[in-house]
């Protein structure tokens, strides 16, 4: 590229041109005389900085030049490095070249450019004539943090986007401009791999392999021009694996990666995320995918420079096609940014293995693990070139970053010097990268028994840097390196123990464990890792990583396929609730009303509302157990914790409310503030388990209410004001006020529960304790079974073992999500109709008693589509319904009855008084009124305790002390009554003219 | 002939490597199993050539051997998280370069160039002196003379559950890969290896410098290891009478539940059987002329193998821990981190009137959570993980029930004034047994730890009706009373070392438990 200057011509800017006559010449004589070594670069003892151009460099020389305006930028971008020709003002008494300056002069010069030849980056170390060629790499070839490669990649040439111009070029260039004097061409097969034959490039092999890497570059090509969505379903199909059907044919036969490099230029992106899995389903590329398991060092920077080379391609052919935004002077625009853009493809899709699974025959190669972020260090500067200078004679060389280390020159490479330990860095002229180095550790699945995590370290490049923060679960895919110890840094012996670690080449959000979260509750974007290019045929990143997270394809189909054939037994609700927490005896309704929480509704949205999709309807669903002390309440919590998905156990007795809600820590590295979630932000998407509810206090409570309708936790603490989601179900179990449940009363006078938060719960189950002798009996059966034998049985049924049990629900959370059929809607309504008019409908009662309420009627939606959820069904349909109703009729009928009418009334849970006891106030108030009234009590007002007696004495049934205190304040605050005096001596009094 | 390859192994085990590497010819990565098989062959069979080998331990301590001498270590795996170490397992001429060879090599014979073949890996693990091996178990498991050198203060004190205990912590790399990927955290272990110092991080700049046993051959010590021993009917009553008179004063009762209790081992965690938890109230506190331990931690020291007191003080429980925290990727340690089997013993006559912190409550939590599920949090960043533990838990209290800990059992302590001050004398007052008596004690206990068992349908018949006649007659009597009683007769059952839960045991646990109501009302 320096060279082409000549090509300038036709664009006139002949100042310019005069001006840089002298180098110019200087340069291609130069060229021409050592035009060998770029090629001899490829051979295995090079050292790898040798002068590879490349094409970052424009990228690089645009952040040097001290001058600013696009144009010139992006004609910079095209042109020398401007450090080129610096280099040689450290050895001014070598350098055969006239530099007229770093001035501006040059840019216009560089810009005409862009429109002539932008190829032959090979000539450019020449610009170096002080120099050897090894020393004088370019400060500028595809440099990848992540991928220290020991090959220098000559670009392959890059053929003429107008070829028009370039004979002039052609003959006074080397080799590579061969191919370009072919006028006008445009066709791909004019490319440099395709053609190599010619030159000296056949050695272009892998060291110590037979892989040629110009085959490798042009399979990639291929690869990328060819590949389409249909390859990969024939591919999954071979595997059998679920594909998703194509909506038209054509879907099947679009040219996948040009769509996706298209989106790139469009984007601005620079990454390109590769599947490697179609790299396996097309045919002709099969080996690539092995060669670049086995070789990423070298195979990745080839495909990065394949990438680049057809990004230019494209472009061309999509300005010269005059596509959209790529005409005339903004497609120029177009392709000249794409010359100064790095391009890097980031290869996943690996299986994703254990990390303890690693061993040193790993080392260099490709390979996928997952785990938890535990630790990530700040952004850290990464020398990736060193700048070294002579003290002697300051001859200056450059060395690259290569397995982590850089080699430090012993001696002044000059021969004329040659001094032995005078190159001393200069700090401020090396390059650095960003890089963070962050510790991943193995997530609690992955542990086996008994032992303690292991963790391993990441060193994460450019793009990739923050992209997981502490707390994320990831996949990730790179290159393992073992590296020696030094035993000391300011030494240069080395010890011989090895530390490993993986450069990171693509990173990968994932969720992983037992149970996935409730994908719907994650924002539709996802959370985003830079580059383009989806999984796959373009099907759901979810379906990757599903198959990650069972680890690997075959164990899913085959996972898959057992747990459709268990949907399928006709015995299956009844087998999964029997398989919920077997050593509990009974309380079947309880435990089918758990597991549809399990399964959980859908989240609905309305996706046309106000600001951000509107307005959103929990799928959640809560569930109350309330019961004696005894009743293997908790254990059922424990129970559930463990298979629920992301399940989180809290105590409310030990619970402050910070441990459900979250706090504000300071942290111990940073000595910054971070929130750090407590059960219920942790159990987003999942299901937090809640005992001893009513022991909690009232302000951890009061958190509650937000998170059971709004699903969200508001945090106002030390400065920080936030909201957080907590989408999640609720399940609580509470012991009632006496310890024992009394059946004369209502329930919420037996749980201390604020009524508005009782009637959060979609199913309040009460469980109570009887004595009936054939139960007992049977209870003792199970218990002495269980309690006495060693090897105790489970009750003769057989039982879906724990992890498939949660295996079942997971799958059907993540891929079943069911829809309201309009038979079963109809049923709803007609379910809710009835089931409010139990109230309205008895003839004899004049007063309306509230059977169920808008809430029940979500309830039962979301029952319903839980339940058919669990049979795996794409529609919720008459059976679901009648199911749901059924659960919902017996839970209410335990809690909402109330004891004094035996009648269902919903106002008890949500108000907390029932008809039947406001009818009693009523009579009490008139009755106290009419006592207050009449001669008794006529002026002085009454004592108390004798307005008590008195009532009590006229009832015939037991005035509640509570009761009548409610009344009284109800009265006094109307200001019909007052009450003066303490305790026992109050008097009530009729307030006169009331 | 054995003998001559276990002089040649304790004299220069380096040499011996160096001879099997050489004669070795097959793949290298086969090298490590090679060697582990060959010392095990030599030292594992019998206990009597392990005990040729030097121990490692408290009374002989890392600096008192020279570096590289063959050494037997009997410890607890404290922390298995340290990334595995990758070594050059074959250096230039032939030499083998695990087991620590090339690290002690000046770095000038260090090969130049070296071939990623020859990478193998070694597993890094920490182990400490099992924590509460009581003396008597050492002395047997050692079987050598003290030659007490001084201790210095062992390095990473924070990995060790007891804090300011003497102990040894020892950085221990196995290089038989597959063989330790079945160690588990709190396992106990007799590793016999080539004794080394070196830095403990070897990519951190300023590590501090550990002692770093290479294992040649381990072996994982079983919980049921001894044999049965024929134990004879009056061991259990002779145990039960001394001691409720040495340390007990006088109360059989309680010596009674303090044997059921310590006769309960964790059998399945499907439905859980675990191990019940005691609580001896009405425990008086010590007076400030006698000592501040209870006699009991003398006696049980003497009976079990692994026994701990914890002292409670409200300064212990807001600041030590008490469950296993990684710090910095560094697995702090906690006083529950004890092998399975391990008896632990709190004492709450120590607490005074304060304030409990957030540590203190959590800790409370995780004693609780011991006593309840037998399991322990270990917590580490972003996650934690639950790990199975057995250990038979003993309150004592001074009030009528535990102040912290809901535990299976209460059973208040009923003292007979003459032999109030056994509960608390020094060591040497209590009464020595001969050593058979001691021997048949200790053999019984580990027997009844031992004894599984079934209930026929006779017996299991009786005890379903008798719950439904219980029922009928006192409404209040739920399932969890049943449960309770059960678990009384299964360790009724144990201690005295039934197969079967007779009739008898059935009444006679339910006699016991009569009687531990009755002082409780």
């Amino acid at each position: 590229m320096s060279s082409p200057p000549r090509v300038d011509f036709p664009t006139s800017d002949i100042d310019d041109i005069e001006m840089d006559g002298p180098p110019q010449d200087g340069t291609i004589d130069q060229s021409l005389s050592i035009a060998p070594p770029p090629q001899r670069l490829f051979l295995p003892g090079t050292p790898s900085a040798a002068g590879t151009p490349a094409r970052q460099r424009y990228a690089n020389s645009v952040a040097a030049t001290p001058m600013s305006g696009i144009a010139a930028r992006r004609a910079l971008g095209m042109s020398t490095p401007r450090r080129a020709p610096r280099t040689p003002l450290f050895a001014p008494g070598s350098s055969p070249l006239a530099f007229p300056s770093s001035s501006p002069v040059k840019t216009p010069r560089r810009r005409v450019a862009i429109d002539s030849d932008p190829a032959f980056p090979d000539s450019e170390p020449l610009a170096f004539p002080s120099s050897p060629a090894a020393a004088l790499a370019t400060p500028v070839k595809n440099r990848r943090g992540d991928i220290h490669s020991s090959l220098s990649l000559t670009p392959t040439a890059r053929r003429s986007r107008r070829g028009d111009y370039n004979n002039d070029l052609n003959d006074n260039l080397n080799s590579d401009g061969t191919h370009l004097s072919i006028p006008a061409s445009s066709a791909p097969h004019l490319s440099a791999p395709a053609a190599p034959s010619d030159e000296p490039d056949e050695i272009r092999a892998i060291w110590g392999t037979t892989v040629n890497l110009a085959e490798t570059m042009k399979l990639f090509r291929d690869f990328l021009r060819g590949f389409k969505p249909k390859y990969r379903a024939i591919h999954d199909r071979q595997e059998n694996l679920r594909t998703r059907a194509f909506a038209t044919p054509d879907e099947g036969e679009v040219v996948l990666y040009e769509t996706y490099m298209r989106r790139i230029r469009q984007t601005g992106e620079t990454n390109l995320n590769l599947d490697m899995i179609n790299l396996l389903s097309y045919p002709p590329c099969k080996k690539l995918f092995a060669q670049l398991q086995k070789y990423p060092q070298e195979v990745v920077p080839a495909m990065d420079q394949i990438l680049k080379d057809l990004m230019l391609e494209l472009a061309d052919e999509d300005q010269q096609a005059g596509m959209d935004e790529m005409q005339g002077d903004q497609g120029d625009e177009e392709i000249a940014d794409i010359m100064g853009k790095v391009y890097k493809v980031r290869p996943f899709g690996l299986t994703a293995v254990n990390m303890r699974e690693l061993n040193p025959s790993d080392t260099d190669k490709l390979i996928s693990i997952k785990g938890l972020v535990i630790r990530a260090t700040p952004v850290i500067p990464d020398m990736k070139v060193a700048f070294f200078r002579c003290l002697t004679c300051s001859h200056t060389v450059q060395v690259e970053i290569d397995r982590g280390k850089i080699e430090e020159p012993a001696r002044c490479p000059r021969d004329v010097c040659g001094s032995v330990g005078t190159m001393s860095l200069v700090h401020n002229r090396c390059e650095f990268a960003d890089r963070q180095v962050i510790r991943l550790q193995e997530t609690p699945d992955a542990v086996p028994d008994g032992q303690t995590p292991h963790t391993v370290s990441l060193s994460v490049y450019d793009e990739l840097v923050d992209v997981c923060k502490p707390g994320d679960r990831v996949v990730v895919t790179g290159i393992y390196r073992s590296v020696p110890v030094r035993v000391n840094p300011r030494q240069r012996t080395m010890k011989s123990l090895f530390k490993t670690y993986l450069d990171v080449v693509h990173v990968r959000l994932s969720t992983g464990g037992t149970l996935g979260l409730d994908r719907s509750t994650r924002p539709a974007g996802g959370d985003k890792v830079p580059g383009i290019g989806g999984v796959g045929d373009g099907a759901d990143d979810q379906e990757l990583e599903e198959q990650i997270a069972q680890g690997g394809l075959t164990r899913k189909a085959e996972l898959e396929a057992k747990l459709i054939d268990l949907s399928r037994r006709h015995d299956l609700y009844d087998l999964l609730a029997r398989s919920l927490a077997p050593s509990i005896w009974e309380m079947d309704d309880v435990k089918k009303g758990i597991l549809l929480q399990l399964f959980g509704g859908t989240n609905k949205s309305i996706a046309r509302g106000g600001g951000g999709g509107g307005p959103r309807y929990r799928g959640d669903i809560n569930v109350l157990l309330v019961g004696d002390p005894g009743t293997s309440k908790s254990q059922i919590l424990q129970y559930v914790h463990k298979i629920a998905p992301r399940g989180v156990y809290a105590s409310g007795k030990g619970s402050s409310a910070v441990g459900l809600t979250a706090y504000v820590t300071r942290d111990p590295d940073s000595k910054q503030l971070v929130l750090e979630s407590g059960a219920l932000v942790l159990s987003d998407g999942g299901v937090c388990c809640i005992d001893e509810f009513d022991k909690m206090s009232d302000a951890t409570r009061s958190v509650l209410h937000e998170v059971m309708e709004q699903q969200t936790v508001s945090i106002a603490k030390a400065g920080i004001i936030t909201t957080l989601n907590a989408r999640t179900s609720i399940l609580a179990a509470a012991n009632p006020v006496e310890s024992k449940y009394n059946v004369d009363l209502p329930i919420t006078r037996n749980i201390d529960l604020p009524p508005t938060l009782i009637s959060r719960f979609d199913l309040l189950y009460l469980v109570l304790d009887q004595v009936d002798e054939t139960l007992d009996r049977k209870l003792a059966q199970h218990l002495v079974g269980l309690y006495l034998e060693d090897a105790p049985d489970t009750g003769g049924y057989d039982v879906l073992p724990l992890d498939e049990l949660a295996a079942y629900i997971d799958y059907a959370r993540t891929n079943i999500h069911p829809v309201l059929s309009s038979e079963a809607s109809d049923e709803l309504v007609a379910s809710y109709v009835s089931l409010r008019s139990i109230g309205a409908s008895d003839p004899r009662s004049s007063e309306k008693r509230i059977t169920a309420t808008t809430r029940q009627l979500e309830s039962m939606i979301r029952l319903s589509e839980a339940h058919a959820r669990m049979r795996f069904a794409a529609h919720v349909e008459l059976q679901d319904v009648q199911e749901a109703c059924r659960l919902m009729r017996e839970a209410i009928r335990t809690s909402a009855m109330d004891p004094r009418t035996g009648k269902i009334d919903m106002g008890l849970l949500n108000t907390g008084t029932g008809v039947g006891q406001r009818k009693m106030r009523d009579d009490m108030r008139r009755e106290l009124l009419t006592m207050l009234d009449g001669g008794a009590g006529k002026g002085k007002g009454l004592k108390w305790g004798e307005a008590m007696k008195r009532l009590a004495d006229q009832s015939s049934i037991r005035v509640d002390t509570a009761e009548f205190s409610e009344v009284i304040k109800a009265m006094e605050n109307e200001g019909v009554l007052t009450v003066v005096g303490e305790r026992d001596k109050r008097m009530i009094r009729r307030v006169e003219g009331a | 002939m054995v003998s001559a390859f276990l002089i040649d192994a304790i004299n220069d085990p380096t040499k011996v490597v160096q001879e099997l590497y050489e004669e070795h010819t097959g793949d290298i990565n086969q090298f490590p199993a090679v060697v582990a098989r060959h010392f095990s062959d030599v030292f594992l069979n019998s206990d009597d050539t392990l005990r040729e080998v030097l121990p490692l331990d408290v009374n002989h301590p890392p600096e008192s051997f020279t570096p590289r001498s063959l050494v037997r270590f009997h410890g607890m795996v404290q922390d298995t998280s340290s990334s595995p170490e990758m070594y050059l397992a074959s250096l230039n001429e032939n030499k083998c370069g695990g087991w620590g060879i090339s690290q002690s090599m000046p770095a000038s014979e260090w090969p130049s160039s070296f071939d990623y073949c020859d990478l193998n890996e070694a597993t890094a693990l920490w182990a400490i002196t099992v924590p509460g091996q009581t003396d008597w178990r050492t002395e047997e498991l050692t079987a050598r003379s003290y030659c007490s050198s001084s201790s210095q203060s062992p390095p990473q004190p924070h990995k060790f559950p007891v804090p300011n205990a003497p102990h040894i912590g020892v950085q221990v790399k196995i290089y038989d890969n597959e063989a330790a990927q079945s160690l588990k955290a709190t396992d106990v272990v007799t590793f016999i290896g080539i004794l080394t110092s070196e830095s403990l991080d070897s990519e951190a700049l300023s590590s501090p410098m550990v002692p770093s046993l290479h294992v040649l051959c381990h072996k994982v010590q079983s919980t049921g290891d001894a044999s049965p021993t024929a134990v004879s009917a009056t061991v259990r009553d002779d145990l039960i009478k001394w001691i409720a008179d040495e340390a007990l004063a006088g109360d059989e009762v309680a010596a009674q539940w303090l044997v059921l209790e310590l006769s309960a081992k964790v059998y399945t965690r499907a439905t859980p059987l675990l191990p019940p938890s005691l609580t001896l109230s009405r425990f008086p506190s010590p007076t400030p002329s006698s000592p501040a331990l209870p006699t009991l931690h003398h006696v049980l020291s003497d009976l079990l193998p692994q026994y701990l007191t914890v002292p409670l003080s409200l300064d212990l429980l807001n600041k030590e821990s008490f469950s296993p925290e990684s710090k910095d990727e560094d697995l702090h340690s906690g006083y529950l981190q004890v092998p399975q089997g391990t008896a632990l013993l709190l004492t709450e006559n120590g607490v005074q009137e304060g304030k409990l912190v957030e540590k203190g409550i959590m800790n409370i939590r995780a004693v609780q959570e011991v006593m309840d599920a037998q399991t322990l949090e270990y917590s580490f960043p972003f996650s934690k993980f639950s790990f199975p533990t057995d250990i038979a838990t003993i309150v004592l209290c001074d009030g009528r029930k535990s102040a912290f800990f809901q535990t299976s059992f209460t059973i208040p302590l009923e003292i007979k004034p003459s032999l109030k001050d056994n509960l608390y004398k020094p060591r040497d007052q209590i009464k020595t047994l001969d050593t058979v008596k001691l021997a048949a004690y200790r053999s019984f206990l580990a027997a009844a730890k031992r004894c599984f068992g079934t209930v026929q349908v006779a017996e299991e018949n009786h005890i379903q009706e008798d719950f439904v006649r219980q029922r009928q007659e006192d409404s209040s009597i739920t399932a969890d009373d049943l449960i309770h009683l059960m678990k009384v007769a299964r360790c009724g059952r144990q201690s005295m070392l039934e197969r079967e839960v007779t009739v008898g045991i059935w009444e006679t646990s339910k006699k016991l438990d009569v009687s531990r109501m009755k002082r409780l009302s």
